[in-house]
């Protein structure tokens, strides 16, 4: 009871914002392995409900909703659990990335409490109002506002000290 | 400079990605996984209780007292690393029967015989039972990875022999098991023991509200509340099933099709005035069927109705936003009605393929067209869409 697949409009999707996706996992866990590994979890999880999602027209919010609502903080453990839906990922061995430079600015960003760090994503960087970050997070207006609110005079002393 | 630029600034487009392709297969692979899954086994479970004070039931800790489950010892593993031992005391076996479980709407909400669940955790965080069903072996351990509480059962019901592992997590999510040929209920527990990833439960994914698991016994979230059922809207026969839910979740009234490969859901009344006309909806859309329609474009442009159908009103190069269709692309909207009930349709048709049409039924605060088209600009830029 699949409905029909469209694989075309699926790979163009992805196409066109995989990019994006990444960044966004990258904002949120600070680590391109676990961005890589949270996109592919979120795509392959958008194919399955693809059907549906694409009718409906909401194939990248849902994609963002399962990149934010993984457990982040859980996948940084050293000991990573399996990841569901994936049990018999037999992917070759990754090569290491080049490491990044990175910027003061995202070192703060990384070292927010979880929650403030992706109430921030969601609300300062991809600009969703309040209503729909606190509905991302599933998390109350009020508590959205608190968590920005301390996120960003966090973040905003790391650019005070920056040369200008 | 904006914060929003300064994030934007930190961010690169990363080290090179693999190929869409891959992906692309990842996907089909995991639709048949699904597929096998739910082929394959005879079995699943369970779910319920949330709240904070079962949260912090951590693993290994067997507890006591009201919320300590001193009756399900959950340890993975007793304090000196070995393997749980099976309790077969009669007070562990003699689960209680829960109405509930047939009933989980009340009395008069009652589950079709076959999507009742055999064993489950309840409300008050035991493990019970439905009516008929005898426990044979039970065992306590870790054999669901990110369950808080998990455990293997062996039961018998309706004079068929069942193996099952019933897991609890916070958002209260089920698992999939079956019985296996040529092994003991004892080794076929142990596999899933110590291989537990393998039933790991997708706890922040949009849980859905309601799902079937792969013996299509009904598996709740603890914040789900059953209103209504309606038994195999989809109208499948065995070993195939479908079940349709109004159910309150999370504080949300919502609407659910709960089939083998999955469920699918959306606030109660969003785009259909009832749940048999959403249901009707969503079997289209899951079995690749046509969708009610209403209208079709005719040869001048203008919508007309489909038999049965008067076009009230109608406005063409309607504006929903970017979400819906871009400046280039044909688009419509009508208010007509069917059977005595209005609707509004929105049509596009991207570029040169094909038209759609999305039917919502109007309703208080979205009885003209203009309130309509502001609804729908609304659910475009929320990237929820209208259905």
């Amino acid at each position: 009871m699949i409905g029909k697949r469209d694989d075309a409009s699926y790979v163009e999707f992805v196409t066109a914002r995989r990019t994006h996706l990444r960044r966004v996992a990258y904002a949120l866990c600070g680590d391109w392995y676990q961005a890589d590994d949270l996109v592919q979890i979120a795509l392959t999880k958008l194919y399955v409900a693809w059907p549906r999602v694409h009718r409906d027209g909401r194939e990248e919010a849902y994609a963002r909703q399962i990149l934010v609502r993984s457990n982040i903080d859980d996948s940084r453990r050293p000991v990573h659990r399996e990841k569901p839906g994936l049990p018999d990922d037999d992917r070759p061995g990754r090569e290491l990335l080049p490491v990044e430079e990175r910027t003061a600015l995202f070192d703060a960003l990384q070292e927010l409490p979880e929650m403030q760090r992706k109430a921030v994503v969601l609300r300062h960087w991809l600009g969703l109002t309040i209503a729909e970050t606190a509905a991302e997070l599933q998390i109350g207006e009020g508590t959205v506002k608190s968590h920005t609110s301390r996120a960003l005079e966090k973040l905003q002393e790391v650019l005070a000290d920056l040369p200008s | 400079m904006e914060i929003r630029d300064e994030i934007e600034k930190s961010i690169s487009d990363g080290p090179p990605q693999g190929p869409v392709l891959d992906q692309l297969s990842l996907g089909k692979a995991a639709v048949r996984r699904r597929r096998l899954a739910t082929g394959a086994a005879s079995v699943a479970v369970l779910a319920a209780v949330g709240g904070s004070a079962y949260a912090a039931t951590s693993l290994g800790s067997a507890g006591s007292g009201e919320h300590g489950f001193a009756d399900n010892p959950t340890s993975s593993a007793k304090p000196d690393g070995t393997k749980p031992d099976a309790d077969k005391t009669a007070a562990n076996l003699n689960l209680p029967v829960d109405p509930k479980l047939a009933c989980p709407g009340g009395p008069d909400v009652c589950l079709p015989a076959a999507n009742v669940p055999l064993v489950a955790y309840n409300h008050a965080g035991k493990l019970v039972r439905s009516d008929g069903v005898e426990v044979l072996d039970r065992l306590d351990g870790k054999f669901a990875g990110n369950a808080s509480k998990s455990a293997a059962i062996r039961l018998q019901a309706g004079g068929k022999e069942e193996w099952l592992v019933v897991g609890w997590t916070r958002k209260g999510y089920g698992v999939l098991v079956g019985n296996q040929a040529g092994t003991t209920f004892d080794a076929w527990a142990r596999e899933w023991e110590e291989q537990p990833a393998v039933l790991d439960m997708p706890t922040d994914q949009i849980p859905a509200p309601a799902s079937l698991d792969s013996a299509g016994r009904l598996v709740l979230p603890s914040s789900t509340r059953v209103l209504r059922v309606v038994a195999n809207p989809a109208g499948v026969t065995a070993p195939e099933f479908s079940l349709g839910l109004e159910v309150e979740h999370d504080g949300e009234r919502e609407w659910a099709l709960a089939e083998e490969d999955g469920s699918s859901w959306d606030p109660a009344y969003k785009s259909f005035a009832t749940l048999e006309q959403w249901l009707d909806d969503m079997v289209a859309l899951s079995s690749g069927g046509e969708t009610q329609q209403f209208v079709k474009f005719g040869a001048d442009g203008e919508l007309v109705g489909m038999p049965g159908v008067t076009v009230v009103e109608q406005r063409g190069g309607v504006d929903v936003g970017k979400r819906f269709a871009g400046p280039e692309d044909k688009t419509a909207v009508a208010k007509v009605t069917f059977e005595g009930e209005t609707w509004f349709v929105l049509a596009r048709r991207i570029g040169s393929g094909s038209t759609e049409f999305f039917p919502t039924a109007a309703m208080a605060g979205r009885e003209t067209l203009d309130e309509f088209l502001d609804y729908a600009r609304g659910q475009y830029a929320a990237g929820e869409g209208t259905r």
